[in-house]
């Protein structure tokens, strides 16, 4: 039996998996305070690559969550801006389009529309009555609704419940209807009189309610009908005195919104957009390492484990009002700490020492040494030189350097003497540029790279968890579920009596199944995901190809920009491929883009996301490009097999001298 | 699978409609000595397609070519465009009650709506499906020798899970959980799919049903290979098998998990990705009952799929045409 199922508390990262009340799920993000999320009367575009959090944030603002039975003390604060959430059902709405309903096609959208946002009005009038407010309960179940109300659904319609039970059956005759229009047609009407009546009664009748503003959000817009699209867009550009309509769309998936008339929506004049990864990587990896460990600490909280930090209160992550709070360093300091506990990371320092030390890298280390050494015609100088009584880093790092073609052996082996005599002279260990502070990662994945049984270090710790998965923290919930499962199938592992820790070594292989079940996933990436698949695999194994030099001398080459010269030559496929691939967060875009178009693909860096790293076995740090040329790109992103075999090929031969291929003999890739 | 010949058994629908199976396992013709009214054909895309088309329209006084265009929601007949709400139009323009229908050409949502089109005229009707196996099927070729073979059997999946008007259980507002029966194939992308397209907030239940035995020994391992990552990923209920070659076994795996879905008032829906019996069991199934859903992602066959022709079945389903119950 399993005594500690730790990994259960990450399991529903989704929030599609989650209930409409999400209070005591979401965290609110740092970023949410400069925004105008909270507080806007125009439409809200919600902007992010998948899982990165759009629906979770939709749902936090909507009333289940606002009014949820879980809170305490609403204030009645919460009732000035409130939320009713609408996700259309993608499939349904195929069937509401010109090709099946004809001319019907758009007011069937319009009355589905507003069935939905009539239904999702009274769940919240139940949400409201059941509220704790701090200033006593609102009972709105009483309220008598106008007689107007009666005229859209053939007969008297007198309170809420009667409204939502009449909407019920209305549902079910339109659903018919719609699969078979040679049915007798039902009303179809808009919501906006209706809608706006029923906010004019709630607002007389109930003196808190009387400026209340709703905002209703419509999830995942890049699914509905282009026609459906516009729809939904004239309601954005006219929000309403008493509401507006607001909504989430996947990055890079629309880059332009029109209305029906063909008028185009503007940001910021007609909605304001939060794009959810850009302003986690705005606030910087400080605040996704802070949310990060709250979301540890919340979940494992919320499954009634003790995590042994009493002054975690966990009401704070909830409300916006204690962001302050949240803020203060002593709070950050201890959070962190707490997690830091639970993902222990090594250091690079550590790793090297382990290098030294553990047989298997050790034995690799050395073969690196040596064949350097032959490489250079110095199997005079006896392999001590490199450990006896050296810093490992040295060691580790001297691996590269003798595989470069400068500076001369003697000078290398005197620069290893200084770093023990005086470090901060030494070409190895000195503080700016030293051969150690630019390749000791990059050599230490290559020492990894040889032996693929054994977990690279390089990708556990808590903070590097966060680097791999940064801006997303459905990747980071996925680390965070694997390691504490891999934990526990680790019956022998008596490293650590608290079964709260998870070792590194488990984490680095928890890193390495995640990597490689999200590299899986992308095959499901939309219509093109064989082809977006195909890419990542491209690509990864081009850096992989990269990070194979021994030499190390342009270490952590993981991402490419395009170079601009022959940008003329890249392929109209190969544009709305590398547009695909940024809409399912596969490839990241850096944009320091300055007075270019969005679409302008020639000025950017192109970064697979970092969680592919492991699967790779590549640095998941943002370090150095590799240069393409609109061809290469074209063969990359395209070209056949064979095209692209020659490609890696090409670069292969001319990141390896012919005798550094000895040492990637466990590189079989063209065997 | 001779053993099966001349067995019958009978299957009382809900709604007093009955249907009855008779089935006669190996096709030959000499055996069919009244012609059909009327025989259902699609385009040929293998040499079994071309022989059972062949054989059909032989067998008929009528042969009517016959395609369903999941994009505009119509049945192309001869030419002409059928919505698939007028279903009625089909019966009119070609009467009959002994109808053949060419299951290795036609595609399920074809088969579903011909099914449904005479069902409705509330008369009793005959199904007679002709469908050959294939020698082979056509495998990828591989740039990777580590790879193992794959069957080449779609090219793209364009309309993928559009709904059949008709066959559409419901909104996902309305908050009911679904019973999804998947008939597994060849192509494992396909269930990822599926599974990925489905609205997850609604609760779903993958009951997976593999085609065991298949039509030859070891295809059956294609079958698990291909779908074996998304059984680890899958919340799912439970596995079935059903023949690949026998729409009578399938039929049985519906009716149990439909007689089960009614319990706690779920909507049962299926998603025939697997063998051409398989969807034949389904759209009967379907066909007769207006509560069950349909997950179809109408894949675009490849060109010359599959090779040789192998065994050839004829299966026949009665249906006592009584009223198909409303909803």
């Amino acid at each position: 039996m399993i005594e500690h199922n730790f990994a259960e508390a990450f399991l529903k990262n989704r929030a599609e998996l989650l209930p409409d009340d999400v209070w005591g799920q979401f965290i609110v993000p740092h970023f949410i305070s400069s925004t105008a999320v909270l507080k806007e009367k125009k439409a809200v575009k919600i902007e992010g690559g998948r899982g990165c959090g759009k629906t979770i944030l939709m749902r936090y603002l909507c009333h289940a969550t606002t009014f949820s039975r879980n809170r305490k003390n609403i204030p009645d604060t919460a009732l000035g801006y409130i939320g009713l959430y609408w996700k259309p059902d993608i499939r349904f709405c195929k069937l509401l389009t010109s090709d099946w309903l004809e001319s019907y096609s758009d007011i069937a959208f319009e009355h589905y529309f507003s069935l939905s946002v009539l239904e999702a009005l009274c769940d919240c009038v139940d949400s409201i009555s059941a509220a704790h407010f701090e200033h006593g309960s609102i009972d709105l179940n009483t309220v008598q609704l106008p007689p107007t109300i009666g005229m859209y659904f053939d007969g008297n319609v007198n309170s809420f419940s009667e409204l939502a039970n009449r909407i019920r059956t209305e549902r079910a005759q339109f659903n018919l209807w719609v699969q078979n229009p040679r049915r007798e047609q039902p009303l179809l009407f808009q919501f906006k009189d209706i809608f706006t009546a029923l906010l004019d009664t709630l607002a007389s009748t109930e003196p808190r309610l009387k400026n209340s503003f709703f905002r209703i959000f419509v999830d995942e817009f890049e699914n509905l009908q282009p026609s459906q699209q516009l729809i939904i867009n004239d309601y954005i550009k006219q929000p309403q005195s008493r509401f507006c309509v607001s909504f989430s769309v996947r990055s890079h998936a629309i880059s332009e919104f029109f209305t029906s008339t063909a008028e185009q929506l503007i940001d910021p004049h007609d909605y304001r957009t939060i794009n959810i990864e850009n302003e986690f990587l705005k606030t910087g990896q400080a605040n996704f390492e802070l949310i990060a460990a709250e979301v540890t600490l919340l979940r494992l909280h919320n499954e009634n484990f003790d995590i042994g930090f009493p002054e975690f209160d966990v009401e704070c992550l909830f409300d916006p009002r204690f962001l302050d709070k949240r803020n203060n360093d002593e709070y950050r300091k201890a959070v962190l700490a707490r997690v830091r506990r639970i993902f222990p990371q090594m250091t690079s320092t550590e790793i090297a020492q382990l290098a030294c030390t553990d047989s298997a890298l050790r034995n690799r280390l050395e073969k690196a040494i040596l064949q350097g050494l032959e490489r250079r015609k110095r199997t005079d100088i006896p392999i001590s030189t490199f450990f006896d009584g050296i810093d490992p880093r040295v060691s580790v790092v001297a691996a590269s350097v003798l595989h470069r073609d400068k500076p001369e052996t003697d000078e290398i082996i005197e620069q290893v003497r200084m770093s023990v005599s005086n470090p901060a002279a030494s070409a190895f260990t000195k503080r700016e540029g030293g051969w150690v502070q630019n390749t000791l990662y990059a050599t230490l994945f290559y020492l990894y790279q040889g032996l693929p049984n054994t977990g690279n270090l390089l990708y556990s710790g808590f903070k590097r968890y966060c680097g791999m998965s940064q801006p997303n923290l459905r990747y980071f919930q996925e680390l965070c579920h694997q390691a504490f499962l891999e934990a526990n199938l680790d019956r022998d592992n008596k490293e650590c009596a608290d079964p709260m820790v998870v070792p590194p070594k488990t984490q680095a292989f928890a890193a390495l199944q995640v990597s490689t079940k999200l590299v899986n996933e992308v095959e499901r990436a939309g219509a093109n995901g064989k082809s977006l698949h195909n890419l990542i695999m491209r690509l990864g194994h081009l850096f992989e190809a990269a990070q194979r030099r021994p030499a190390q001398g342009e270490p952590e080459v993981n991402h490419f920009s395009i170079d601009e010269a022959d940008s003329v030559a890249l392929k109209d496929d190969v544009h709305k491929l590398l547009k695909e691939a940024l809409m399912w967060s596969i490839l990241y875009r850096t944009d320091d883009t300055k007075n270019k178009s969005d679409y302008d693909i020639v000025q950017n860096d192109y970064v697979p996301n970092p969680i592919y790293a492991p699967y790779f076995g590549i640095s998941y740090r943002k370090k150095r490009k590799l240069a393409l040329k609109a061809e290469q790109i074209n063969t990359i992103f395209l070209g056949t097999g064979t095209q692209y075999q020659d490609l890696l090929k090409n670069y292969t031969n001319k990141w390896m001298s012919s005798k550094d291929n000895i040492l990637g003999t466990n590189y079989d890739m063209f065997s | 699978m001779d053993v099966l010949e001349g067995q019958h058994f009978r299957h009382q629908l809900r709604h007093v409609l009955m249907i009855e199976f008779q089935m006669q396992s190996t096709y030959s013709r000499g055996r069919i000595t009244n012609p059909f009214d009327v025989a259902f054909v699609s385009r040929a895309l293998d040499p079994r397609g071309r022989f059972t088309a062949g054989e059909a329209a032989s067998l008929a006084k009528e042969t009517c070519r016959i395609s369903y265009n999941p994009g505009t929601y119509s049945l192309e007949v001869n030419g002409q465009s059928i919505k698939a709400n007028y279903l009625d139009e089909l019966v009119k323009a070609h009467p009959g009650r002994n109808i053949l229908l060419d299951a290795t050409t036609l595609d399920f949502p074809d088969i579903l709506l011909i099914i449904r089109a005479y069902i409705e005229q509330r008369q009793e009707v005959c199904f007679s499906f002709l469908y050959a196996e294939p020698e082979e099927y056509q495998t990828s070729q591989f740039e990777d020798d580590n790879e193992t073979p794959r069957f080449v059997l779609s090219d793209s999946f364009d309309e993928r899970h559009r709904p059949i008007p008709g066959f559409f259980t419901g909104t996902t507002s309305e908050r009911r959980p679904a019973w999804v029966v998947v008939f597994l194939g060849f192509e494992g992308d396909r269930l990822r799919r599926l599974v990925f397209d489905a609205e997850p907030e609604d609760k779903k239940q993958y009951n997976l049903v593999f085609g065991v035995p298949p039509y030859r020994t070891l295809w059956e391992n294609h079958s698990l290979m291909e779908n074996c990552h998304a059984l680890s990923e899958t919340e799912r209920d439970d596995i079935f098998y059903a023949g690949a070659n026998n729409p009578f076994s399938c039929f049985e795996v519906i009716k149990e998990l439909h007689q089960a879905a009614k319990g706690p008032n779920a909507a049962l829906e299926l998603a025939p990705l697997g063998t051409k019996p398989a969807a034949i069991a389904c759209a009967i199934f379907a066909g007769c009952h207006r509560e069950i859903g349909i997950r179809y992602d109408y894949p675009k066959r490849s060109e010359n799929r599959s090779t040789g022709i192998g065994r050839t079945h004829l299966f026949v389903v009665k249906a006592d045409g009584a009223e198909l119950g409303e909803f």
